[in-house]
């Protein structure tokens, strides 16, 4: 699958050049993604945050070919992304919406295996791997309306892991989980990214969750969207639900990301303010 | 399956059972009233044309059902005329629903060919599938395939709209995963797409069954020499009302059957269906 990587230095993961995305045209346009430009290491965990109305989803579905975007260039590994990739997956918002609720977990997940015609010993390996790392190995089959909002979307996970995938999209993932589950999913995903090898684009409006996770932040501006700054996130890894958030690095990083992101919207209050 | 039926939906499922006992202790007096209330208002009124509903039940059990060791339980009339109505039934129901599942389906995901088409399923849909038996008999005879076709294409329409609105109105995030996925056709098909919409294709299903018995027994009334319907008609012929009243009694047994048999299996085919809305409530 990914025979050609490594060659020529180090490519980046995800490759996004001057991408627009209007809707519709003419006096009724509009501009959802005006100008967005960025990279993203192999390897990397990078959040994309900004404030609610901004264009992550669009952004996320360009990203993943599932959108055309109306201009500009995306590239996953120096492929140039014209629809959906294999190198690349995505775990949307709503399990309960993106899981096949007539299949069972095993069968949710061998789905896109089988697609792709793989032999019936590698089906079983990836699933029963996959299951095993979102840990449901004792759950193959039960049926997503017999599991928890939080098992429903490990089984999204597993399902997205199964693919192999070189990047990893998830758009918004534990917004509709509770509190306590969405930590431990956090720690989840944390761990599956540090034992293989995959890029991670997790989209956020969690301040928070994007400091906890990652190792970069783009902060998108409200539309036409913009990536209006980017920021490093130092912690140490392996991070860990209370020593982390209490680290008073993490203090300044969380209210930092808040600055800029409530800035984001005072900024577009007064300009509207302006326009009237 | 039985781990299925464990866990979180024991409780549900005695609660199903406890309000299907009560139904049917609340709907019991209903029938044993209306029973007697014949029996009593037949004997007072003392009609030729209404008999008694014992007499009924009689004649019914003598012309159905049978003792003789040869022929398991039901008589040759049953034989002779309840399976040939059972068989074109299940014929012409079976080419209704797979002819209208797959218009449907054609229908839906080609928006021009839904646009051009829309005239004509309306028109379609607005005949009442009875005028058509005279075409039927010219385009077909007299013998089992008119019958087939007639209620094919009658039993078709419900089917064929339920599939057009299933097929819309699967949510646009299950085609973005098919998409996101790359789910090869065919499984996206006969994995997704016709399970997504298997709900309302039900609901269809559902409703051209009843259509498809009340024209199995319109075609045999009319133009047939075996079948329930034929019975009724050549009973009432030979001023035999006993005859026709234990055809009729056989018809409204037949639909219960059928439409029992397939609320078991609609019951349990749609099982994710049911249990994912009340997962959502």
């Amino acid at each position: 699958m990914n025979t050609q990587a490594g060659v020529a230095g180090p490519r980046p993961a995800v490759s996004v050049h001057g991408l627009r995305k209007t809707y519709g045209s003419g006096d009724t346009a509009v501009h959802a993604l005006a100008d967005i430009s960025f990279t993203v290491d192999p390897g990397d965990f990078v959040a994309v945050v900004g404030p609610s109305g901004a264009g992550k989803t669009t952004l996320l579905q360009c990203l993943s070919g599932l959108l055309p975007p109306t201009a500009g260039e995306v590239s996953i590994f120096g492929d140039p992304v014209r629809g959906p990739m294999e190198s690349l997956a995505l775990v949307f918002q709503d399990y309960s919406r993106s899981l096949f609720p007539w299949l069972t977990a095993r069968g949710n997940v061998e789905l896109p295996l089988r697609s792709r015609g793989l032999a019936k010993s590698e089906v079983d390996e990836r699933t029963g791997s996959s299951l095993a790392a979102v840990d449901l190995s004792g759950h193959h089959d039960k049926y997503p309306w017999q599991m928890s909002g939080g098992m429903q979307q490990r089984v999204a996970i597993a399902r997205a892991l199964a693919l192999r995938p070189r990047v990893l999209l998830m758009d918004e993932p534990f917004a509709s989980v509770d509190a306590q589950t969405r930590f431990d999913l956090e720690d989840l995903v944390l761990t599956v990214w540090s034992e293989i090898d995959v890029t991670v684009l997790f989209v956020t409006h969690d301040i928070d969750e994007a400091v906890y996770l990652s190792s970069h932040v783009k902060v998108l501006s409200l539309p036409p969207t913009v990536v209006a700054s980017e920021m490093v996130v130092p912690l140490a890894r392996p991070r860990h639900q209370v020593t982390t958030r209490e680290d008073p690095q993490f203090g300044h990083l969380r209210a930092e990301l808040f600055r800029r992101v409530m800035g984001l919207r005072a900024e577009s209050a007064a300009r509207s303010a302006q326009d009237t | 399956m039985t781990t299925v039926r464990q866990g979180s939906t024991r409780r549900p499922a005695a609660g199903r059972l406890r309000r299907r006992t009560v139904g049917l202790a609340e709907k019991l007096p209903a029938f044993v009233v209306a029973a007697v209330g014949w029996q009593i208002g037949a004997r007072a009124l003392d009609s030729p044309f209404l008999p008694p509903l014992s007499a009924i039940a009689e004649r019914f059990v003598a012309d159905w059902f049978t003792n003789s060791p040869g022929s398991a339980f039901f008589s040759e009339k049953f034989v002779d005329n309840a399976l040939p109505t059972v068989g074109r039934l299940a014929a012409g129901w079976a080419v209704a629903a797979v002819v209208g599942v797959v218009l449907g389906f054609l229908i839906a995901l080609l928006p021009r060919v839904g646009a051009a088409t829309d005239p004509l399923v309306r028109l379609g849909m607005a005949v009442p599938p009875p005028a058509l038996l005279p075409l039927a008999i010219v385009l077909f005879g007299l013998g089992s395939s008119m019958k087939v076709f007639l209620i094919a294409f009658g039993a078709m329409w419900p089917v064929l709209v339920n599939t057009i609105a299933g097929v819309r109105d699967i949510d646009p995030q299950i085609v973005a995963s098919v998409r996101a996925l790359r789910i090869d056709p065919v499984r996206a098909f006969f994995l997704v797409r016709l399970p997504a919409a298997s709900p309302l294709i039900f609901a269809g299903l559902r409703t051209s069954l009843g259509t498809a018995l009340i024209l199995v027994v319109v075609a045999e009334l009319y133009a047939s020499s075996s079948g329930i319907g034929f019975v009724i008609v050549n009973a009432q012929r030979n001023f035999d009302v006993l005859g026709t009243w234990s055809g009729v009694l056989l018809l409204g047994l037949l639909g219960i059957v059928v439409n029992g048999l397939f609320l078991l299996v609609e019951h349990r085919v749609m099982r994710w269906h049911t249990e994912s809305r009340r997962a959502t409530q």
